[in-house]
Formats: C-alpha cells, sequence, structure tokens
C-alpha cells in the first residue's frame, strides 16, 4: 500500500504559546512536497509536530488513514516515518558510522551502508571520523544517509540546504531527485526557494502557524512574485 | 630501614594502596554519578546511600540469610538496582522539565529516608563483614605486604570501570546512551525509547554503585553513613575531574584517591582536606573541570518564583511589627528555649534564603558559617575571656570572610555545581574543626560563657538573654527584608533570572553575587554566634553537613524566595525536632520525606502558596469583571 | 585612524570557530556612527555569532574589535554596557520574576547611583520613578506596570525589553532579530519604536524579516556562510545577482 500523509486542522504549542493554528495539508505517496514560508511561520514546527516533538498538538496528523496523533514520538518512528532535523542534528559523540547506523531499522527494505556510501562517497574515507568533524555538506550528507538506513518511506527534511555552498547544495537536489524515482515520499522544508522549485510537485506556503496557499509545480515561476511577498524577500 | 623523603617506604607504600583502594571507589561511584548525570540532568544525591544499600544488602544477605560473598556481588547490585527503577517511574520522572536542582533536593530527601531507616534498624555504628574465605591473606611482593581482598578490590574496580567505559563508548547500546544524552528529543524521533532509556540507566548507574558497596564492605565498617560521607568526596571528585567524560571520571578518581595517599604519608593532618585544596585549584584555573564538563543545559522554568509582586513597604513594615510583637510576647505561652532556638534558626534560614531564595544560589554548605563562627564565638568568650558582644561580633566576621573566600571560588559555576562545590568546602571546614586544637574535636566547646553584653546586661538571666536573642533576630531579619527590597535586591533577583541579560544592562554580576553570598554567610554567622553564646556549647553538629541539610529542608518547607517562609520553615522544623525527639532516627526520615513531598507537590513551600493561593481569589474577580466590561462595551458597540 | 573615520563599532579580521566550524571568517565590518545598520543573511550565515561577538557574548577566536577606535575585543558584557553599548537578545529577554514597572527600574539604578545601594528603597527616588513613568508611557506599557514580566504576552516582553534597553540612553544599540516571533501588528509597532529609537544614535540589527530592513535600515550586510558577501543600501544590495543567488539558490553564485 502507498504510503500518504494527511495533516489537518493541527495545532501545537511551545509551552504555553501557540504556533500552529490549523495547519491543512497532504503528501502522497512518491510526492515530493514542500513547506515555504518566512523564518518563524511554523515550517520547522508542523515537521516537529508531526513527529510528536512538542510539548502539546491537536489535531489530525493520518499516515495511510490512520490516525496516529496519539502516538509517542519514537513509535511515529518506527511506523516508517524519518526526521532529518534542522541543523541536521550529527551527534559530537559518535563517530560517522555510529551516527549512520544509530537510528534503529523499522522496516525492511532500507538501504545497506554500501548503497548509502554509493550515493554519498565523501563520506567513505570519514567513517572514524568525529561526527561533528565533517564540513557542513558531509554533515548533512550523513544526516540523509542515516534516515535512509531505517527503510522509512516517508522522509520528512528539514533546511538540507543550509548554509551549504552552491555545489554542495546541487549536490543534495540530485540526491532528493533520486529519492524520487526511487519512490520516496518526501516532505521537505526550504528557505531555499529556488532549490525548492526545481524539485517539488506542490508546495505549500505557511504563514503565522497557517497554509495560506497551495501551488501546483508547474505553476511555480508564474507565481514567484506573490510569493516573494509572502517570503519576505 | 629505607625511607622515601623521610617517610618509611612500607609506610609510603601503604598509604599508596590504602589511596589507590579509596580511588577505586572514588572512581566506580563518580562514573555512576557522570553516567547518571548525562543521560537525565540529576545529580544523584542518593548515590552514597545507595551505595550503603549494597553494603547494608551484603551484610543482610550473610547474617540473615547465610547467602555469602559472591552472591552478594550480583544479588545486592540487582535488588539496589531495581530500586532505582521504582524510584526514576514514580519519582524522578516528573521532574526532567524542572530546574535541575529539584532533583538533587529530591534524591537528597530519599538519601535522608534511607540513611534515617538503616540507623533506626541498625544503630549507627558500623558491623564488620568478614572477608570471604577465597580472598584471606596476602603476598610479600618484597617491598611490601599486599592482602588478597585489597588486590582483588583494585582489579575488579579497574575492570568494572573500564568494563562501563567499554560498554559506553565502544557499543551500540553506548551509542543511544551518548546519543541521547546529547539530544534525546532527535533520538526519540529515530525509534528509540528514550523514557525507558532512562529508567535502565538510572537503575544501572544505581546497581554500580551498590555493587561498589558489596566490595567496601570487608574493607570499611558497614554503617547506615558510609555513604554519605564518602559522597561528598566524591563530589569534590566531580567537580575535579568534571562529568564531561567517562574516561575524565575515572582516571579523576584514581588520581585523587593517590593524592590522599600520599599526603597521609608524607602530610597527614592534611589528608583530610587535600581533596577540597585541589578542587579549589582547579576551580580557580580550569572552573569547567580537569576533563571539561557537558556544559550545564538551559535551566528549567523555575517553578518555586511567585508570579505575584512584593507587597507595598507600609504592609511589609505592617507584616514586621506584627511578627515582632508575637515573638515578644511568646514566652507568656511557649518555652523561652524553645523560641529562642526557633529564632536562632530562623535567622540562619532567612540568611541562606538571601542566597538561595533571592540569587538563586542554592548551597549545600551553608552549615560552614553557622558553625564556624559558634567556635570562634565560644573560643573568644572563654578563652580570651572577651565579652559577648565582641565574641558574637569575631564570630560573625569569620563567617563573612570564610562566606567571602567560598564564594569567590564558589561562583564561578553555577546550579549544581555550585551546590556541590558549597558542600564540598563545608565538608573541608568540618574536618578542620575535626582536628584543629581550639575546637575540642569531638566534645567540643562547652561551657561557653554568656558574660555581660555591654559589661551591663547579664545575660545568664533568662529574660535578658531572651530580650538579647529577639534583638539579633529582629535586627538580622530587618537587615535581610531591607536588603531585599532594596535596589541591591533589585538587581539581585533579575541575575537570577537572567544573569546575561543583567550583564548586557551592566551589572556585573559575579560581583553582586559574591556580596549577597559573603552578606548570608555574615548574618548565618551571627546567628552561629547567638547559637554559642545561648547554647553554651559549639559543636560539630553545627559544621556537619546534616545542618546545612536542615537549613534546606526549613526554607523548602516554609518558602523559598519569600520572606517570611524561612521563619516559618525554621519553627515547624525546630518543633519537630523538639516533639518527635522520642522517635529517634525518624525524624531524619520525616525530614527526607519533606524534601521529596515539598519537591513533588509544593514547590513554591507552605508561605509561597499561601501567598499564591491567596492572589488568586483576589484576582479571579477581577478576571471576572474585566469579562464584563468587555461584553458591556461589545453590546453598546 | 588612517581614513579619518572612527565607527562607533569596528570588527578586523573577526573569526569564531566550533569545533572546526567557522561560524564567522575573518569578518570586517564597519557601523558607521548614527546609522541605522542591518545584517541579513540565511539561516546559519553567522548573523547570531558575529552579533554575539559583537556584544561580547561570545570570545572570538580571532580577530579585534574596536569601539570608537579603541580596542575593546578583551572587554566584558557589563564593561561595553558602560561604554553604552547595549544588546538586546533573539530570545526576549526581560526578568520575568520582577513586574514591568521594576524591569524598567532596574536598568535607570546605574545613573542615578543606585547599583549598589543595599538597604534603600527605589520608591523614595522620585528621579528613578518619573523616568519609568515616563518610559512605560512612552512605549504603552503603563496599563501593565504592576504585572509580572513573565506574564506578558510575548509582543508586550519583545516592547518592554526594548523599553529596558532604551532606559539606559545607549548611544549604540545592538538588536538581535527583533520581529522574531512577532505577530503583524506588533511588527508594525516596534519597527516604530525602533525608528525613534535610531534618531540619534547609532542602531545594529540582525533581522529576517526583509520589509522591516529595507523599511529601517540605511546600511545593509550580507553574509553568507561566515563572511560578508556585499554592503549597501536595500537597492544595491538587493539588486545583486550574488545576493538573489544566496537567498534563493537559483543562479549560480
Amino acid at each position: 500500500m502507498p504510503e500518504t500523509l494527511t495533516v489537518g486542522n493541527l495545532e501545537a504549542w511551545y509551552g504555553e504559546s501557540k504556533v500552529l493554528h490549523g495547519m491543512d495539508f497532504s503528501v502522497r505517496a512518491g510526492e515530493v512536497v514542500t513547506l515555504l514560508g518566512r523564518n518563524g511561520a511554523g515550517k520547522t514546527t508542523t515537521l516537529k509536530a508531526i513527529m510528536g516533538l512538542l510539548d502539546k498538538r491537536s489535531g489530525s496528523i493520518a499516515l495511510n488513514g490512520r490516525e496516529i496523533i496519539g502516538a509517542a514520538p519514537y513509535d511515529i518512528a518506527r511506523k516508517g516515518i524519518a526526521f532529518c532535523p534542522e541543523e541536521r542534528g550529527i551527534f559530537a559523540s559518535l563517530s560517522v558510522r555510529e551516527n549512520l547506523l544509530l537510528p534503529p531499522k523499522v522496516a525492511a527494505g532500507g538501504m545497506t551502508v554500501a548503497q548509502i556510501l554509493e550515493l554519498f562517497p565523501n563520506l567513505k574515507e570519514r567513517l572514524d571520523s568525529q561526527g561533528t568533524k565533517l564540513s557542513g555538506g558531509e554533515q548533512q550528507m550523513l544526516a540523509l544517509g542515516r534516515i535512509l538506513h531505517t527503510g522509512a518511506r516517508i522522509l520528512l527534511l528539514d533546511e538540507p540546504t543550509e548554509g551549504l555552498a552552491p555545489v554542495i547544495i546541487r549536490q543534495i537536489g540530485r540526491t532528493i531527485t533520486e529519492l524520487k524515482t526511487l519512490g520516496f515520499t518526501i516532505l521537505l522544508v526550504e528557505q531555499n526557494v529556488g532549490f525548492a522549485a526545481g524539485l517539488a510537485d506542490r508546495h505549500y506556503i505557511v504563514e503565522l502557524g497557517r497554509i495560506v496557499e497551495e501551488i501546483p509545480g508547474a505553476a511555480f515561476e508564474g507565481r514567484l512574485g506573490s510569493l516573494k511577498s509572502y517570503l519576505g524577500l | 630501614m629505607t625511607t622515601i623523603l623521610g617517610v618509611p617506604s612500607a609506610v609510603l607504600y601503604g598509604q599508596l594502596l590504602l589511596g589507590l583502594i579509596n580511588g577505586a571507589f572514588y572512581a566506580m561511584l563518580s562514573l555512576g554519578l557522570a553516567v547518571i548525570f548525562g543521560m537525565m540532568n540529576i545529580v544523584n544525591f542518593a548515590h552514597g546511600a545507595q551505595y550503603m544499600m549494597g553494603a547494608m544488602g551484603a551484610w543482610f544477605l550473610l547474617n540473615y540469610l547465610g547467602i555469602g560473598y559472591w552472591w552478594a556481588l550480583i544479588l545486592a547490585p540487582l535488588a539496589v538496582g531495581a530500586i532505582g527503577i521504582v524510584i526514576e517511574m514514580l519519582l524522578l520522572r516528573r521532574l526532567y522539565k524542572l530546574d535541575h536542582l529539584y532533583g538533587m533536593l529530591l534524591t537528597f530527601g530519599l538519601a535522608l529516608m534511607v540513611q534515617g531507616m538503616f540507623s533506626d534498624w541498625f544503630g549507627s555504628s558500623g558491623q564488620p563483614y568478614s572477608i570471604p574465605q577465597a580472598l584471606m591473606g596476602g603476598n610479600h611482593l618484597g617491598f611490601m605486604f599486599l592482602p588478597n581482598y585489597r588486590a582483588w578490590v583494585i582489579a575488579a574496580s579497574v575492570v568494572i570501570c573500564l568494563g562501563t567505559w567499554y560498554v559506553v563508548e565502544r557499543t551500540k547500546l553506548g551509542a543511544y546512551l551518548r546519543a541521547a544524552t546529547e539530544n534525546p528529543m532527535l533520538v526519540q524521533a529515530f525509534g528509540i525509547r528514550v523514557p525507558r532509556m532512562i529508567t535502565l540507566t538510572y537503575g544501572a548507574g544505581v546497581a554500580l554503585a551498590a555493587l561498589a558497596g558489596v566490595l567496601a564492605a570487608p574493607i570499611y565498617q558497614v554503617s547506615p553513613l558510609m555513604g554519605a560521607d564518602l559522597l561528598i568526596v566524591v563530589f569534590a571528585v566531580v567537580v575535579i575531574g568534571g562529568m564531561g567524560s567517562i574516561m575524565g571520571s575515572i582516571l579523576t578518581g584514581f588520581l585523587v584517591g593517590i593524592i590522599e595517599g600520599l599526603t597521609k604519608a608524607f602530610y597527614p593532618e592534611a589528608s583530610t582536606t587535600v581533596v577540597f585544596v585541589v578542587m579549589a585549584v582547579v576551580l580557580l584555573i580550569r572552573p569547567a573541570g580537569l576533563f571539561g564538563s557537558k556544559p550545564e543545559a538551559a535551566q528549567g522554568q523555575p517553578q518555586s518564583s511567585l508570579s505575584v509582586p512584593a507587597p507595598s513597604a507600609r504592609t511589609q513594615n505592617l507584616i514586621f511589627l506584627t511578627v515582632a510583637a508575637c515573638l515578644a510576647a511568646a514566652p507568656i505561652v511557649v518555652y523561652p528555649g524553645f523560641m529562642m532556638k526557633a529564632m536562632i534558626f530562623a535567622l540562619f534560614a532567612c540568611a541562606f534564603n538571601l542566597v538561595a531564595g533571592y540569587g538563586r544560589l542554592v548551597s549545600f554548605g551553608h552549615a560552614m558559617f553557622l558553625g564556624s563562627a559558634g567556635y570562634v564565638c565560644g573560643h573568644v568568650a572563654k578563652t580570651w575571656g572577651l565579652p559577648p558582644e565582641l565574641a558574637i561580633l569575631a564570630g560573625t566576621a569569620t563567617a563573612a570572610m570564610l562566606g567571602f573566600v567560598s564564594g569567590w571560588l564558589a561562583i564561578r559555576r553555577s546550579g549544581i555545581y555550585f551546590a556541590m562545590v558549597t558542600l564540598a568546602f563545608a565538608q573541608m571546614v568540618y574536618f578542620v574543626a575535626l582536628q584543629a586544637p581550639f575546637t575540642g574535636g569531638e566534645d567540643g566547646l562547652q561551657a561557653i560563657p554568656r558574660g555581660m553584653l555591654f559589661g551591663l546586661i547579664d545575660l545568664s538571666r533568662p529574660a535578658n538573654l531572651y530580650t538579647f536573642v529577639l534583638a539579633i533576630f529582629l535586627g538580622g531579619f530587618f537587615l535581610i527584608m531591607r536588603l531585599v527590597g532594596s535596589p541591591f535586591g533589585r538587581v539581585l533577583k533579575a541575575i537570577s533570572d537572567h544573569d546575561a541579560r543583567a550583564q548586557s544592562l551592566g551589572f556585573d554580576t559575579s560581583r553582586y553575587k559574591l556580596v549577597a553570598f559573603t552578606l548570608s554567610a555574615a548574618l548565618a554567622g551571627l546567628a552561629g554566634s547567638t547559637k554559642a553564646i545561648v547554647s553554651q556549647i559549639a559543636s560539630l553538629t553545627d559544621v556537619h553537613w546534616s545542618m546545612s541539610g536542615e537549613v534546606l529542608l526549613m526554607t523548602f518547607l516554609g518558602g523559598v524566595g519569600t520572606l517570611y517562609g524561612p521563619l516559618v520553615g525554621a519553627f515547624i522544623v525546630v518543633a519537630m525536632q523538639n516533639y518527635l525527639a522520642a522517635f529517634g532516627q525518624w525524624v531524619t526520615v520525616i525530614h527526607g520525606l519533606i524534601f521529596v513531598v515539598c519537591v513533588l507537590a509544593f514547590r513554591r513551600g507552605i508561605v509561597g502558596e499561601l501567598i499564591e493561593f491567596w492572589h488568586r481569589r483576589r484576582r479571579a474577580p477581577a478576571a471576572t469583571q474585566t469579562v464584563l466590561r468587555k461584553v458591556a462595551v461589545a453590546t453598546k458597540e | 585612524m588612517t581614513d579619518g573615520a572612527v565607527y562607533a563599532l569596528e570588527t578586523r579580521g573577526l573569526s569564531r570557530e566550533f569545533g572546526g566550524f567557522f561560524a564567522v571568517n575573518s569578518v570586517n565590518f564597519r557601523l558607521a556612527r548614527n546609522s541605522m545598520h542591518a545584517v541579513i543573511g540565511p539561516n546559519g550565515a553567522g548573523k547570531t555569532t558575529l552579533f554575539n561577538l559583537l556584544t561580547k557574548y561570545l570570545p572570538p577566536s580571532a580577530g579585534t574589535i574596536l569601539h570608537d577606535g579603541h580596542d575593546v575585543t578583551r572587554l566584558s558584557m557589563p564593561a561595553m554596557a558602560k561604554r553604552s553599548v547595549v544588546r538586546s537578545f533573539q530570545i526576549s529577554a526581560v526578568f520575568a520574576g520582577l513586574t514591568v514597572r521594576e524591569n524598567i527600574e532596574l536598568a535607570l539604578l546605574p545613573e542615578h547611583g543606585l547599583a549598589w545601594n543595599l538597604l534603600g528603597r527605589i520608591s523614595r527616588h522620585r528621579g528613578v520613578l518619573d523616568r519609568a513613568d515616563a518610559l512605560l508611557g512612552r512605549f504603552g506599557l503603563s496599563e501593565y506596570a504592576e504585572t509580572m514580566a513573565g506574564s506578558l504576552s510575548y509582543g508586550r516582553k519583545r516592547v518592554l525589553e526594548l523599553a529596558t534597553t532604551l532606559a539606559l540612553e545607549p548611544k549604540v544599540l545592538l538588536l538581535d532579530e527583533p520581529m522574531a516571533g512577532l505577530g503583524h501588528e506588533d511588527i508594525g509597532r516596534v519597527t516604530q519604536l525602533i525608528r525613534e529609537a535610531g534618531r540619534d544614535r547609532t542602531v545594529l540589527l540582525v533581522e529576517h524579516n526583509m520589509n522591516v530592513v529595507a523599511e529601517l535600515a540605511d546600511t545593509i550586510t550580507v553574509m553568507v556562510r561566515g563572511e560578508v558577501l556585499a554592503e549597501g543600501s536595500y537597492a544595491e544590495v538587493s539588486s545583486r545577482a550574488d545576493v538573489m543567488a544566496a537567498y534563493t539558490g537559483q543562479a549560480h553564485a
């Protein structure tokens, strides 16, 4: 059965302050969908809310039609959703190899280490270095490779291009395209509009904790004007 | 006979061996503390009690069930570890989002409860536990005699330490642990059950302490307090090494043991204090510890602080006068001896509250100011024959100086480290008091003369004495009240809310902390000096760590950060001691229980909760009115 | 100074390393007196690190910082405040356990000689009270004067923080993402307050909201990957292809 993620009227709080005010969107099987929006709009929070990492959330998150909002974070991961956080979340006290093998397998069919190293050859010689001694680009590849190993088919990627040089960004872009052809379902949070434009099937614009607009990938260029005003560019 | 630097070589090797053995225990205990702290951000104050439970467990197994050493080595840690798991699931779990100090207070309470219960069942004197048959005897190594059991303890502890290191640093399980120490949220998001991992980690850390306890049983006397004193040294070890790395904890533990052993050989007088001197030096040179530290994570919400503005100056003065009148009239109905004792402790608690409540620097060593001031005051009055006012002045000044020096070192760290540093310094003062010639050692100073105040007022007359104590209490309390309400007090509160922001506004925050700490020490010294004159005794009780725990208890029970909380807390605790004295060790258990209940259920303390309650009741009708007004405006439009 | 100009703040070869990664890499940055200067850049560009270095919250790995031409690289945060360089924090930094009025009064203590007054009462000092009243009024906080700062809304906390900072009458005001987390109405208000504050002092702000930057700043520095990419007015900066590329990743830089 193909994977879909449907989010309905999702609200979420950091402590006392409410940051998501009813998000509605869906990601269909095999799609790449982006959440675009300015800083503080609630994009990262949405991913964290899906993973159950916030103090409080309400609404609906359905995975293949099954409600998962009540599940504990570790349980959500085991249902096949993998999360690649902002700033990569590479563990300093773990070697590259340990970082790569850390997330447990949640389903059969995850990539083998050999396949991951084929995808990111840079990591091959660095397997025994400390995780945070890698360059920013290598860390991002490690963060991506780490979740491909688990067998999860839905990937939540939070700003994978942040702070990276253009040549690395292009490489990450190629990787995401390749993952799409391999059938992964991807929800991508981006600030880098150009990067997102070339990849996604659909875009959602997030503002003040809500979806304010949905833009099909094909219509993207024509809407760049209104997009820039949303993003405050 | 060969000597090395004037010390017979046999003595030197013997002390080195002893140092190595002590070091082995420091290493095993600080290792467990580091693992627990890494995962849970809790300094496990019950670690010493759990070590004791291991030793006691072995003793019980042998004497009641006839189960010997080798089985005890497995059974006792399992049982204590299981208890640890229950503690984590029932109690500690509720504290992870709070300030780290609450974890420390709760485990301190648990330690008191456990120690109290065991003292009641077992008596506080030590019991021997014999060395197992297979490890009796020893070998002549040519330069020294090595008892087999000691060799076994060193070997076993090295294996245990390296084994722990291997598991944490080299296995998959260890990778989960390290990752969860850095970022538990993300590890959860990868599908790992972090809460269960935390539970098991605590259980394992606790079991490790119990295992050390079983190993220790044949070497040291098995007694209910064997862990408490050891734990304080281990805290000093932790401050020296930093809780950053497993190997760092192991190395520091052995290193400190060896330094202690060498000191015992070359300069025995300093052997009990050398650890604390090393700690002071490390604080000066490398405040983060030799092996770095896990940086203290952002502190949780300070739940204790009141969300209510302070009352006006007039209201405050009114309350103060009422309290003063009550205290003055109290001897008519209450036994004056009780009142005086309670007022002295209340002053002590209020002084403590000045830094703990308003500066959020929770000291675990305030007994050093109370006790040392008492000794100096007693000495000046008794041996020098000076009048009481000068004796009290001398005691207070001593405490202030001690406060300045220890504070100058301690404020380099904050939060739980500050608590550990102050506790360690207080223990150093305790050992000095135990050994110094003028303190009378175990007996203390007795028959301190009360004398003639200003050469005029005879303090041996009860009414005069009562008035004198009342005046000192009210004076000290008034001073604290003014300090708290002054611009200085405002800055202090601001610093405890947000240190960096206060700095950015131009306040040199460490100077404020130092002044507050010194003032607090001086006022605690005033209480201690007065206590020496009133009770005519200065003894080790007043410098012991349990006294530091008592003042914490009074302040937290009454309401930390409230003006009258410590006063209320002190009266309750002193009353409990007076009226529950017949229950013996159960008083300690009750103290521990109060800590646990306070931390779990009412962190604002009695007075704090009352103030909150009162304000909620007043605010509720006001809120309704606002709503009504809004409705009225809406309907008009 | 060789070129005759003395800057409110100037850095030379300023760097900050975090475990092998240069968050700020050899930056030469000049903050002209009485300018309204914004530092922008995509996430992770090193803006906040630069800001923390300038405000002495972090020590630099290399380089110097000058204030009015004097080397201040080794000074502490309080020492900078005494030189009238004051910063705000990204996560609104109010003293939660004090009332709104008490927060503002706190900032007024040093200039009234009360910073080390141990036994007096602030309520006896008319000067402080009047200044606090004036500031409360100016920032629209009068009706919240007796509210505990911790229970204010997020937007009001930011306003209070700005009021507390301006109570010091700093010559140089450093604002760390003053609009972060604010709603539309609050953004307008805070923009207005910053503009007023900037009339007679130097202001440096790190900000993500480009509308705000365009509206406020006369000079803009664009940072990318720890280095300065461009500097100039909004029109100049926004017309540069490499800047847009850094932001949108569209063109090849």
